[in-house]
């Protein structure tokens, strides 16, 4: 859900306890290349369920597709050394040539939400655009399902860059 | 494969019963006393077990109430001297399905072994394909159930975490176990090696949120068959539990 | 009164595809550029009641500071809102300079867009 667990809590405490810090290669990485990804299905999701209306399958199939974009930047993240030769992005590519990763405490929070959420996003709808589902439509409570996991990986960047910022509030 | 269990404390019975069937193409498995041969059915779950009411240690009886707690499905026939009605009428009452005098014929046994076979195998043809599918999360869990059962002519259960999970297995013996490894409370690990120990049939399918090879590798060498990592796709998915079910001869796609 | 004109600038499509989509059922006319050329050039065209603007574009030609800064020279009064980065105080700040109404960090959702529109049409309802 989109809330921080307790024993989330903690590890954001950490982050500041210890002054952890997100290497600016890596957090912006992170944080254009999913958080673009989740503004659009965010949208997406509530350009119809705003209007109480069902999202048809076609559409839980764009969906799909951006969330394998998401998957892709999650892929980058945990395996630098694969990011191909001619990556075009700046940030995969600091983060290719430095070999760059989340440290452990990052790494787990960055687990417990948008991982976890993409994979949820991913499970909901591939359950829904199975040829084999006889459904045309994603069902409401399907579509606030990926709303919600939207809302949480967005809270999570939030949060994060809170955490690790090095700059006063403003 | 069909396995055959020969417990008797004369090794010249269990090597008579290896020597008849072998040669037609079973495994026969053996065991002197009762004790190794609760053992082995916990590990080889045999379809079938000649069993021999006197023994030394363990009594036959004592012998052949433990396997059944263990696997009420499984065939035991009694090998006794005294073909008795008290006799007969105890073990029948315990779960025995049949008796063979000593001393006998091996055509006699034979005779036995194919008819209790026979019933083996038309039950395994009406066998239910059994799924169990293991995650904390109830929107993972309840999905990927949903996608196997659409897929596999099967019944698929469901349980919230380990403690569930082996809670179930103890009491169902499922063909596949497809089991999330990193859940809250009981790992994953450890509810393969469990899951591993109770019902050795299952085949464990573990699903991780890692693409590593390091936990994948962890989970083989517990005991998993096979490794899947999030997110999945369909393909991936249905792939996996195919090729299980392939192997263990229960795969039935489910007509569209 | 005419209708209610969105310019969205983001490099990201689908962003503007979907306030296309939003904000279109509401009445809206909704247009949209991926490119920082492309928006002034829409800019000079349209006449957008309110302009969104990604800062951060970098495969555009121009970035969005640069577009902010062309806008506002061929419209003082152009109402900009810029979509940033809130970690990049400089930029805010330079945009401010520039001239921007207000700014809205990523990731976000409709209701901090709507919070700007409406504003935008108070502004406009009590000029007029």
């Amino acid at each position: 859900m989109a809330h921080i667990l307790p024993k989330d809590e903690e590890l954001f405490k950490r982050i500041a306890r210890e002054h952890i810090q997100v290497d600016p290669a890596l957090w912006n990485a992170i944080y254009q290349n999913v958080g673009d990804v989740i503004i659009v299905i965010n949208l997406l999701v509530r350009s119809y369920i705003d209007d109480n209306q069902e999202i048809p399958k076609t559409e839980a199939g764009k969906i799909l597709e951006y969330t394998k974009r998401l998957i892709s930047v999650i892929k980058k993240i945990d395996h630098p050394e694969a990011i191909a030769a001619d990556e075009k992005d700046q940030f995969f590519r600091a983060i290719r040539d430095r070999g760059l990763r989340l440290d452990p405490v990052t790494h787990e929070l960055f687990g417990n939400y948008v991982r976890n959420d993409i994979n949820i996003i991913n499970l909901v709808c591939i359950n829904c655009v199975d040829p084999l589902d006889t459904r045309e439509t994603m069902t409401i409570a399907d579509a606030r399902k990926i709303l919600d996991h939207t809302r949480s990986t967005m809270r999570f960047l939030d949060r994060l860059r809170e955490a690790t910022s090095k700059s006063e509030t403003f | 494969m069909i396995k055959i269990l020969a417990v008797d404390d004369e090794p010249g019975i269990c090597f008579l019963i290896r020597e008849t069937f072998e040669s037609i193409g079973f495994t026969v498995l053996s065991a002197t006393n009762g004790l190794d041969a609760i053992a082995l059915v916990k590990k080889e779950r045999p379809k079938l077990i000649f069993l021999d009411v006197r023994m030394l240690g363990m009594s036959g009886f004592e012998a052949l109430k433990k396997i059944k707690e263990i696997d009420p499905a499984v065939r035991v026939v009694m090998l006794t001297v005294m073909a008795d009605e008290a006799t007969k009428r105890m073990a029948r009452n315990l779960g025995a399905d049949d008796f063979v005098t000593k001393p006998f014929m091996s055509d006699h046994l034979e005779e036995v072994a194919r008819r209790e076979i026979a019933e083996v195998l038309k039950e395994q043809k009406h066998e239910t394909t059994r799924i169990l599918v293991v995650d904390d999360e109830d929107d993972v869990r309840e999905r990927l159930a949903r996608l196997i059962e659409r897929r596999f002519v099967c019944v698929v259960e469901e349980a919230a975490n380990g403690r569930e999970a082996i809670a179930k297995l103890k009491k169902i013996p499922y063909d596949v176990v497809v089991l999330d490894i990193k859940m809250p409370g009981l790992s994953g690990i450890d509810v393969i090696k469990e899951a591993a120990r109770i019902v050795p049939g299952a085949s464990i399918l573990a699903v991780s949120a890692y693409d590593s090879q390091d936990v994948a590798d962890e989970a083989l060498k517990n005991g998993a068959v096979d490794f899947i990592h999030k997110p999945q796709t369909i393909e991936g998915i249905e792939r996996k539990v195919k090729e299980i079910l392939k192997k263990i001869g229960k795969y039935t796609p489910k007509k569209i | 009164m005419s209708t209610f004109k969105l310019l969205v600038v983001d490099d990201e499509e689908g962003i503007g595809f979907f306030i296309k989509k939003i904000y279109e059922k509401r009445g809206y006319v909704v247009l949209c550029a991926t490119e920082g050329i492309a928006a002034v050039e829409l800019f000079t065209k349209e006449r957008p009641d309110i302009v969104f603007i990604d800062i951060h574009m970098p495969y555009s030609a121009i970035d969005g500071l640069e577009v902010l800064k062309r806008i506002k020279e061929l419209d003082a009064g152009a109402d900009c809102v810029m979509i940033t980065r809130i970690d990049d105080p400089e930029t805010i700040n330079r945009s401010r300079q520039l001239g921007a109404l207000h700014y809205i960090p990523k990731p976000f959702e409709i209701e901090e867009l709507d919070a700007c529109i409406d504003e935008v049409k108070a502004k406009r309802a009590g000029r007029s």
